[in-house]
C-alpha cells in the first residue's frame, strides 16, 4: 500500500533535475517536500505521479512499476494537484470536481449516484459545496486550490500529491489546506506536498524529505529531518528555534541571512 | 469573465435549435429567383420521398428544389457544422478561445491541397481526391502550428495568433504559386479561384455525398473525444492524472479537426470566422464542457452557415454576394471584439 521511488531521477536535455532520490508515501503520513527553488520537489512529484517516467531508478505502486500500472487504474490510486491551477474556460465549480471521475467512467457512460456521492463528498471535505455552481475562472487563488482538491478526492485516490498546494495563498487558506491535508493522511490517505513554508511544514507534516540541487539531502520523521542545522545548511541562512507564544505552544523557525 | 450559473437546461437548447434550424432550412429552399412559399416547401419534401423528381413529367419547382436548392442547403449545413465543431475542438486543444480554422491556417492547408488535386489533374481522375488532399493538408498546417505554439498544453494567445498569420501567409503564397504556374490553363485556374474565394454557388448531389459521410463520421468521433477535451481544461498534465492518455487524445483531436476543417474547405472553399464565432456564442449558452458544446454547436454552425448564404443569396438579388464575405462581415469585428477582451493576455 505504497508508493515509491526508488534510487530514482530524471534528466532532460542532458540535464539532471533530479539524482537518485528515494522517497516513500504511505498511508497515514504526510510528507512535506521541502527545498529551494529548483531543488527538485515538483520532478519529484512528477515521478510520483506517473506523469514523468524516471530516467534513472523505479517509480513503484505497491510493488509494480508506475509504467506497468494501467492508466486508469493509475488514475484512481494517485491523485495530482498541479502547481499551475489555470482554468481556461467558465467550467462551474462542479463540473471541474466531476472530472475526478474520469477515470472511474466508461466513454459513453454517465455519472452515477455512486459517481454523484464521491463528488458531493468531495466537495464538502475541500469546503466548496457553497460555490458549486459558481464560474471557476472567477475564483480566487485559495478557492481554485480547493476546488482541485476537491477534485483529486473526488478520484478516490489513495495516495495525494499536491505541488506547493499554498504557495499563491494567504494564512488563513494556507493553514486551511493544510489542516486539511492532515486530516486527510490521518484518515488514511499517503499525502505528499511540496512546500516552501518551513513552519508550516514543520507544524503539519508527519514526515519530511530535504531537497537541495536535485538530490534527496534527508528524510525521515519531520522532527528528525527539519532541524535548524539541515535546513540552514540546505537553504544557506542560519536559523534558530523560537517558542512562540501561542496558544498551542509551538515553536517556529526564525531566519536570517548568514 | 464572469457567468450566470447554472445554465439553461441542454435539452431545451438543443430543441430551440433544431426547431429554428428547421426554420432555417425551409426558408432557405423557399428563397431564390423562383420563390417557394415555406409551407409548399414542406409539401414538395415530404412528397418527394421516395418518388423520383427527375424526367418528363416531373415537377417544375420540385425539380429546382430537389436539384439546385436542395443539395445547396444540405452542403451549407454539413460545411456550418463541420466547421463550427473543428473550431470548438481546437479551442478546447489549445486552451485558447483564439484557435478556429481559418485563424490559424488549417483552412488555408486544406486549401492548397483542394488546389493541388485541381492542378495535377487528380481531381478529374476522381472527386475524392479533393477531400483527400484537403484534408491532408489541414491535418499538416494543424500539427505545424500545433508543435510550434503549445508548449505542455498551454498556448499563449500571442504566439498562436502570429504563428497563425505567418503560417497563413505561407500557403497563401504557395497557393498562389501553385495558380501563377497553372494560369495558363484556364478551367483549372478558375477552379482554383472557387477554393480561394469559398462559396456554396452550384454545389451538387456530388458534393453532398461526397461530404456526408466524412461529416458523420468527424462529428461522431468528435462527441467521442469530448471528456478528454474537457480534462485538458486545467493542463496536460493534470488530465495525464485524471486518467487521459495525453499523447492519444491530442492526436486524435487534430486528426478529427483536420477532418472536419478538411472536408469543409473541399465542399466550398475557404469560409472565414464561422469556427470562432459559433463555438463561442453556444459556450456562452451551454457551458465549456465539450459534452454538451459540441453537439450544441454542430446544430448552431449549421444554421450559421445556411442563414448566412440565404443572406448572400437575397441581399442584393439578382446579385451574389460571396458568402465568406458576409461570414467575414460578421466574424471579423467579432474577432476584434475578441482581441479587446483579451488584450490583457495578448500583451497589449
Amino acid at each position: 500500500m505504497s508508493l515509491r521511488v526508488e534510487a530514482a531521477g530524471m534528466s532532460i536535455g542532458g540535464r539532471w533535475l533530479l539524482r537518485q532520490a528515494t522517497v516513500q508515501v504511505e498511508p497515514g503520513r504526510l510528507v512535506a517536500l521541502v527545498g529551494p527553488n529548483g531543488s527538485g520537489k515538483s520532478t519529484l512529484l512528477r515521478l510520483l505521479s506517473g506523469v514523468w517516467a524516471p530516467t534513472e531508478g523505479t517509480a513503484t505502486l505497491d510493488g509494480t512499476p508506475l509504467a506497468r500500472v494501467p492508466r486508469r487504474g493509475l488514475a484512481r490510486a494517485v491523485a495530482l494537484v498541479p502547481q499551475d491551477t489555470h482554468i481556461a474556460f467558465a467550467f462551474s465549480v462542479r463540473e471541474i470536481v466531476a472530472m475526478g471521475r474520469h477515470a472511474h467512467l466508461g466513454r459513453f457512460e454517465r455519472e452515477g449516484p455512486a459517481d454523484r456521492d464521491a463528488i458531493a463528498q468531495a466537495m464538502a471535505r475541500a469546503d466548496v459545496t457553497a460555490i458549486a455552481d459558481r464560474d471557476a475562472t472567477g475564483l480566487s487563488g485559495g478557492e481554485r486550490q480547493r476546488v482541485l482538491i476537491a477534485r483529486s478526492l473526488a478520484t478516490d485516490a489513495r495516495h495525494l500529491l499536491l505541488d506547493e498546494p499554498t504557495a499563491s495563498l494567504d494564512v488563513a487558506h494556507a493553514l486551511d489546506v493544510l489542516a486539511l491535508c492532515r486530516r486527510l493522511a490521518d484518515e488514511g490517505h499517503a499525502v505528499a506536498v511540496a512546500m516552501h513554508d518551513l513552519n508550516l511544514a514543520r507544524r503539519y507534516a508527519t514526515d519530511a524529505v530535504l531537497l537541495r540541487q536535485g538530490a534527496v539531502v534527508a528524510s525521515g520523521p519531520a522532527e528528525q529531518v527539519l532541524t535548524p542545522s539541515a535546513v540552514g545548511e540546505v537553504f544557506g541562512v542560519s536559523v534558530t528555534i523560537a517558542t512562540a507564544p501561542s496558544p498551542d505552544g509551538s515553536s517556529i523557525y526564525v531566519f536570517s541571512r548568514r | 469573465m464572469s457567468l450566470a450559473l447554472p445554465r439553461p437546461p441542454f435539452a431545451s437548447v438543443v430543441l430551440a435549435l433544431l426547431v429554428l434550424l428547421a426554420l432555417v432550412i425551409v426558408v432557405a429552399i423557399g428563397a431564390g429567383s423562383v420563390p417557394i412559399p415555406p409551407l409548399r416547401v414542406v409539401r414538395l419534401l415530404v412528397a418527394s420521398i421516395g418518388e423520383p423528381w427527375s424526367g418528363p413529367d416531373a415537377d417544375a419547382e420540385l425539380v429546382i428544389l430537389m436539384a439546385l436548392r436542395v443539395p445547396r442547403v444540405l452542403v451549407a449545413a454539413m460545411v456550418g457544422a463541420a466547421l463550427a465543431v473543428s473550431g470548438a475542438q481546437m479551442q478546447g486543444l489549445f486552451q485558447n478561445p483564439m484557435a478556429s480554422p481559418d485563424v490559424i491556417g488549417t483552412s488555408t492547408g486544406a486549401a492548397l491541397g483542394a488546389v493541388l488535386a485541381f492542378v495535377f489533374g487528380l481531381a478529374s481522375a476522381h472527386m475524392a481526391w479533393v477531400p483527400v488532399l484537403a484534408c491532408l493538408g489541414a491535418a499538416l498546417s494543424l500539427a505545424a502550428i500545433y508543435g510550434l505554439t503549445t508548449r505542455r498544453g498551454r498556448t499563449p494567445v500571442a504566439m498562436l495568433l502570429l504563428a497563425g498569420v505567418a503560417l497563413n501567409s505561407l500557403l497563401s503564397a504557395a497557393t498562389s504559386f501553385v495558380i501563377s504556374l497553372s494560369w495558363v490553363r484556364y478551367e483549372v485556374a478558375q477552379e482554383v479561384v472557387f477554393w480561394l474565394m469559398g462559396g456554396l454557388d452550384d454545389r451538387t448531389w456530388t458534393h453532398v455525398w461526397m461530404a456526408a459521410p466524412l461529416v458523420a463520421i468527424g462529428l461522431a468521433a468528435a462527441i467521442a473525444l469530448a471528456r478528454d477535451l474537457d480534462l485538458f481544461t486545467t493542463g496536460e498534465e493534470a488530465a495525464a492524472t485524471l486518467g487521459v492518455d495525453v499523447e492519444r487524445a491530442k492526436q486524435r483531436v487534430l486528426a478529427v479537426a483536420a477532418l472536419l476543417a478538411g472536408t469543409a474547405v473541399a465542399v466550398c472553399g475557404v469560409i472565414g470566422f464561422v469556427g470562432l464565432i459559433v463555438p463561442h456564442a453556444v459556450r456562452l449558452v451551454v457551458g465549456p464542457s465539450h459534452r454538451r458544446l459540441i453537439p450544441a454547436a454542430a446544430i448552431a454552425g449549421a444554421i450559421f452557415v445556411i442563414a448566412a448564404d440565404l443572406v448572400a443569396r437575397v441581399a442584393l438579388a439578382p446579385l451574389e454576394i460571396r458568402l465568406g464575405v458576409v461570414t467575414g462581415i460578421c466574424g471579423a469585428p467579432f474577432f476584434l471584439w475578441l482581441l479587446a477582451r483579451y488584450r490583457r493576455e495578448v500583451g497589449a
